[in-house]
């Protein structure tokens, strides 16, 4: 543990363990990757540290070793800084980079190096994935060709192949925001596409040619796919969309070689359908007690009641965890639903082999304003008390940072980390939130300026977590909104929703704030108002440096310690994406957004919505009126890169 | 001035004869409007005034702007009452269908398009209307035609066609830092059969006026 | 009961017989204790036993009081007397006759102060009796009117034992349950006569209520706040049973309806003609427009207690709704006569 160890000494207190296959040093030994112990060793020094050695936290970027045939095992490129082989960049979902070549001192020399248009007008929420030279992007269910997947040459920009999956375009009426994708997945020479209209897909990564398809869902039950699939020991793991549609959600795990369904885990239900036995603890007493995802809903509304799995998946090899959140119950009434609704607005940690839950923990019981809580759990290693924790770090859809245990579900914090009003407090005894009974919707009655609104105080966008910094870079929004309930009717491949909503900008007028946030000091460090929902995902490297895009067409580069603006580029049409970087075959950094507003938020700009209609959208409308004034849609890839000589001096510093 | 019992007996005759007939006229004149002799009953839909229009004969209302020939096909039809009391109607439907889960409260749009402009996809008549609803459309507008009666259709286009009342004040539309100029009420401040009734000055994202 | 009504007419004094609307109501209350037989008596409830107790005594207190000042009024209109030699001081003439004036207007006075300030007090123990009920109500029951018809919650702290159905409450015998009243669209009024506990439901708002029975039996209820049309086809029923087959009721109507049936044409028909607008639990169909369905056939009345659930009136409902209840939110579907059986059939299994 020698690397580790000295490790943890620099990390003056607070170790990360990340990426976190490191840890098993039998699956580190068939590995081409080679680990380089010291953090800020330049890339172009190789090392050949042997397999054997105990993992270490710190995979430093490398240049590629042409003697050797290239890695194409998720478990391996997750470790090596070259590659960006998963929307969430490796399985603690960190989104950090070790690469150096692009820092604080040279990144306002970035360039565009290439663009290429994905040719579809709507929301791009996607990661674009680095593998061995090659950069795979897929764009939104829209346009000629929808869900389109392209394979390009990173190092010239050349398109290699492109692949379109058969669409049923009545898809697109039943998915709640925009037709978004949030990204493929990549393991053994595959590319994993998952389709708005239910079908998983494998694609060989090198020829474009289809290997299998797989239907998942039901278009006419309200399902769709719009999240990025995650590939965990040959399963592809995949789960549904549709909680305004009374969709009951579930997360199905599709063997990577055949495209069979090995196991399919429900939110709720039936213990044996939600895949809960004897291996599950439930962090807190309500937690505990047989069939919680029937007993906790009115007779039969569990069949109907959302918990749809439509976001981020993390995973830790050394528990042998997965970690998801489940979406809002359904409907938006919560007086058709009393109880608390179990397991939506729930955390899951399962056992990625069998499916099996080890435990459950739910931050919105009898969920009042739509907090999906599938917003990412960051897997790390925190001292806390002078304890090092194994914990989860989520920043919660209602406002409040939830800091977990991840071995048991317990939580260890939580605290508000933008203007919360609905929510008081947590009680750490109980896990349960502790509500502002005054705001409770009661039918056909409006309640006023509750904060956050419907899509939280973060939605989708994922964060970033630098183990060097030690800090946690949040992009995410800062809406308020009035809110009136309705009985509304299930009628099979409709909405169901029950609610009309109209947001607007929190206190002080802004929209979205982009801020680093420090999970043992319990507080915000630096923050950056921003004048629309910052909807895209953010990135931090050794650089120091953390991106993000927003909505009015900047994408930034800030100094990962004090927040302060270091470089910005004006792209074609709003940014709702996932920034990502990785090297190419000639050894220079990239950093890689698709541009292309939509998405929830942005739906006012691309589709056919009023901007003088505030109900719009869910209510998002009212919120984003302004927004086509300084937008339209548009999808491009952008890829940006230091110029030759910037990148000669980086290598020689 | 002096009156005898017959000149009295005479003006209060002919009054009578003008107030009947003027009653009549009121009566006529939504009739003749609607082309419907039998309007439906205040409160019901489905009573007397089941539609006389077959889907069939709708059929033949084109959807495309471009006719081989230029000759101008468009049938004419007695289409039922488009009034305020189906409009009203149309509202309910509009929320006990879940029409609102997509087009939105006051239409202004989600998963399907808004309603509330004076844009449609497919078509703006009522005849068009009538059938995006009836038969639903491909890009996900459910068909509808098996499942509602057709009075209920109809209703419906009657409330839509409300919704897309929205003032105009040039030909184009403009967007920039200074408009649109206005905005509804929203849904949960003020509901109403006719929400373009009720305006207030463009927010901008802020929080609205009451 | 009318003809028995007509028997006893010839009796009746002749002033009462000009009023008959007012006779016919009396001899229905006369006429208990079948609920079945004067289903809207209140006068022999099964309620709280002091509220009919009250209102006997006042209406007792009542007919004397218009009987006794009738009388005086007649005597005074129709007496003989002498006519005044004058014209002058009439009134004086008048009283004095009467003997002493002043006493006679005290003991009015007294006497009508006394019985009303009686009657006030008794009126004001007995409210303050029934404000709550005598013990804590176990059960809880959301009545939510609608035009025209009544959709019955069974609440409870746990969401598994909630229930909706519609135009009958079932209650046990000797609790007091509590009532939740909302309205969906218009003030209506909910009222079992026989049981008391008339409340108005008002949209935006939740009243509550209560209501006992000591007898078990079937208590017809009815809107009592005119709300449209329909608003006399608004009834419901009220069944009163003993604790334990109270008990299994609510388990049954717990249960879902089978799914087994699901591809029989019966429920594709019912999907395609019924399911937008009504709920039947455990399948996809799940309006909320009109009435859950899922225990259809348990109820004895359709359409608000407007008709019996029997085959050959449901048919005729499904089929013409319009016909029977005009203005009521069903509407007359295009539907065939084989679609009708079908769905006539698949109802029949929802018991």
């Amino acid at each position: 543990m020698g690397v580790t160890q000295r490790l943890a000494g620099l990390a003056s207190g607070i170790l990360i363990a990340a990426p976190l296959a490191f840890a098993s040093p039998v699956r580190a030994q068939d590995q081409s990757q080679k680990p380089v112990p010291e953090a800020n060793t330049p890339p172009t020094a190789p090392n050949n540290t042997a397999p054997s050695t105990p993992p270490t936290n710190a995979a430093s970027p490398k240049t590629q070793n042409d003697t050797e045939k290239q890695s194409t095992d998720i478990s391996s490129l997750i470790k090596d800084d070259n590659q960006w082989p998963m929307a969430a960049k490796n399985y603690a979902n960190t989104r950090f980079s070790h690469l150096n070549q692009i820092n604080k001192d040279n990144v306002g020399q970035l360039r565009m190096a290439w663009s290429f248009s994905l040719g579809t007008p709507r929301g791009q929420e996607a990661a674009p994935l680095a593998v061995n030279g090659t950069l795979y992007v897929v764009g939104p269910y829209a346009g000629v060709h929808p869900n389109q997947v392209f394979a390009l040459d990173i190092a010239t920009g050349d398109l290699k192949w492109s692949y379109a999956p058969k669409p049923d375009p009545a898809a697109q009426g039943v998915a709640c925001c925009d037709v978004v994708t949030r990204g493929l997945a990549y393991d053994k020479g595959k590319i994993f596409l998952n389709t708005l209209d239910d079908f998983s897909v494998a694609i060989d990564a090198n020829t474009g040619k289809e290997l299998w398809h797989t239907k998942l869902g039901d278009i006419n039950k309200g399902e769709t796919i719009t999240m990025a699939p995650v590939v965990v020991k040959g399963k592809v793991l995949v789960g549904c969309s549709g909680g305004e549609m009374g969709v009951r959600g579930w997360l199905a795990a599709v063997d990577e070689e055949t495209g069979k369904i090995v196991w399919r885990a429900y939110s709720t239900g039936p213990d044996a359908e939600v895949l809960i036995g004897k291996d599950y603890h439930g962090p807190y007493d309500w937690l505990n007690g047989k069939d919680l995802g029937v007993k906790t809903w009115p007779p039969d509304k569990w069949k109907i009641g959302g918990g749809t799995v439509w976001g981020w998946i993390s995973y830790d090899p050394d528990l042998n965890l997965i970690y998801y959140g489940t979406s809002n119950p359904g409907t938006w009434n919560h007086e058709q639903r009393p109880g608390d609704n179990l397991f939506s607005s729930t955390i899951f940690a399962r056992n990625p082999d069998t499916g099996m839950a080890k435990w459950a923990y739910q931050p919105d019981p009898h969920d009042l304003w739509d907090y999906d809580e599938i917003n990412e759990a960051i897997v790390a290693d925190l001292t806390i008390d002078n304890q090092v924790r194994k914990v989860l770090i989520h920043p919660g859809r209602d406002g409040f940072m939830y800091v977990i245990d991840r071995a048991t579900g317990k939580v260890i914090s939580a605290d508000a980390y933008d203007y919360v009003n609905s929510i008081k407090s947590v009680d750490l005894n109980t896990g349960r939130p502790v509500l502002d009974e005054a705001l409770t919707p009661s039918l056909g009655k409006t309640v006023r300026n509750v904060c956050p609104a419907s899509p939280g105080a973060k939605d989708w966008q994922p964060s970033a977590w630098s183990p060097e910094t030690k800090l946690l870079y949040v992009p995410h929004q800062h809406l308020c909104m009035n809110f009136k309930t309705s009985n509304v009717g299930y009628i099979e491949g409709t909405p169901y929703v029950g609610a009309d909503v109209d947001m607007f900008a929190g206190p002080g007028g802004y929209r979205g704030e982009f801020m680093a946030w420090d999970p043992v000091q319990r507080k915000k460090v630096w923050s950056i108002k921003e004048k629309y929902p910052v909807w895209s995902g953010a990135l931090v490297t050794a650089g120091d440096v953390a991106f993000y895009g927003t909505m009015d067409r900047w994408f930034k580069a800030v100094d990962a310690k004090s927040g302060k603006e270091l470089w910005k580029f004006r792209t074609g049409s709003g940014i709702i994406g996932q920034p990502v970087t990785f090297s190419g075959s000639d050894g220079t950094q990239y950093v890689a957004i698709i541009s292309g507003v939509g998405g929830w938020s942005g739906a006012i700009a691309v589709a056919e919505l009023d901007a003088r209609v505030r109900n719009g959208a869910l209510g998002f409308t009212g919120a984003m009126q302004d927004l086509p004034a300084v937008t339209v849609g548009g999808a491009t890839l952008n890829v940006f890169a230091l110029p030759k000589n910037q990148q000669k001096a980086a290598s020689a510093e | 001035m002096r009156f005898g019992k017959p000149t009295i007996v005479t003006l209060a005759a002919g009054l009578l004869m003008l107030t009947f007939s003027a009653q009549i006229f009121a009566e006529d004149k939504p009739n003749a409007e609607t082309n419907n002799p039998e309007a439906p009953p205040p409160t019901s839909s489905s009573d007397a005034g089941m539609s006389t229009i077959s889907p069939e004969q709708l059929l033949k209302v084109p959807v495309s702007g471009l006719t081989p020939g230029a000759v101008d096909a468009r049938p004419k039809l007695n289409l039922p009452p488009i009034d305020e009391k189906a409009a009203q109607r149309g509202m309910e439907n509009f929320a006990s269908f879940n029409c609102v889960g997509c087009h939105m409260g006051n239409g202004g749009g989600g998963m399907g398009p808004a309603l509330s402009n004076h844009a449609f996809i497919y078509g703006s008549s009522p005849e068009n209307i009538f059938l995006s609803i009836y038969q639903g459309r491909p890009n996900g507008m459910p068909a509808w035609g098996t499942v509602l009666p057709e009075d209920a259709i109809w209703d419906l286009v009657a409330y839509i066609k409300n919704l897309s009342n929205a003032p105009v004040s040039q030909w184009g539309s403009t967007v920039s830092s200074t408009s649109p100029a206005i905005e509804q009420v929203p849904v949960e401040i003020k509901a109403g059969a006719n929400p373009w009734q009720y305006t207030q000055k463009f927010s901008k994202g802020q929080k609205p006026q009451e | 009961m009318w003809s028995a009504i007509g028997a006893d007419w010839g009796r009746q004094p002749r002033i009462l017989r000009s009023s008959q609307a007012l006779g016919a109501l009396l001899l229905q209350f006369y006429a208990a204790p079948a609920s079945a037989k004067a289903p809207l008596s209140f006068l022999s409830g099964a309620g709280p036993r002091n509220v009919s107790t009250l209102t006997w005594g006042v209406l007792i207190i009542s007919v004397l009081v218009v009987i006794i000042t009738t009388a005086i009024l007649l005597f005074a209109t129709f007496a003989r007397r002498e006519r005044p030699p004058s014209s002058t001081s009439k009134e004086r003439q008048l009283v004095s006759r009467a003997g002493n004036p002043v006493s006679v207007i005290y003991a009015g006075l007294i006497l009508s102060t006394v019985v009303l300030f009686g009657v006030t007090i008794w009126t004001m123990m007995t409210l303050a009796d029934i404000a709550a009920p005598p013990s804590k109500p176990s059960i809880t029951v959301e009545v939510t009117g609608h035009q025209w018809w009544w959709e019955v919650r069974y609440l409870s702290d746990d969401p598994s034992q909630i229930f909706t159905t519609a135009n009958e409450i079932h209650i046990p015998v000797g609790e007091p349950v509590a009532i939740k009243l909302r309205s969906a669209d218009v003030i209506h009024s909910f009222w079992v006569p026989a049981l008391s506990g008339k409340t108005d439901t008002i949209p935006g708002q939740t009243n509550t209520t209560w209501i006992l029975a000591d007898r078990a039996g079937t208590y017809r209820g009815q809107c009592t706040e005119y709300c449209g049309l329909q608003h006399a086809h608004m009834g419901f029923e009220l069944v009163a049973m003993p604790k334990e087959k109270f008990e299994s009721w609510r388990k049954d109507q717990l249960r879902s309806a089978s799914e087994k049936s699901l591809a029989s044409p019966g429920q594709r028909a019912f999907m395609q003609k019924c399911a937008v607008c009504h709920t039947v639990r455990g399948t996809r169909a799940g309006g909320r427009v009109g009435p859950d369905l899922t225990h259809l056939m348990t109820r004895s009345t359709i359409a608000a207690g407007t008709l019996p659930n029997r085959i050959g009136y449901l048919s005729g409902w499904i089929a013409d709704p319009q016909h029977v209840k005009p203005g009521s939110k069903m509407p007359r579907l295009d539907i065939n006569g084989q679609d009708l059986a079908q769905v006539r059939s698949y109802l029949e299994t929802l018991n």
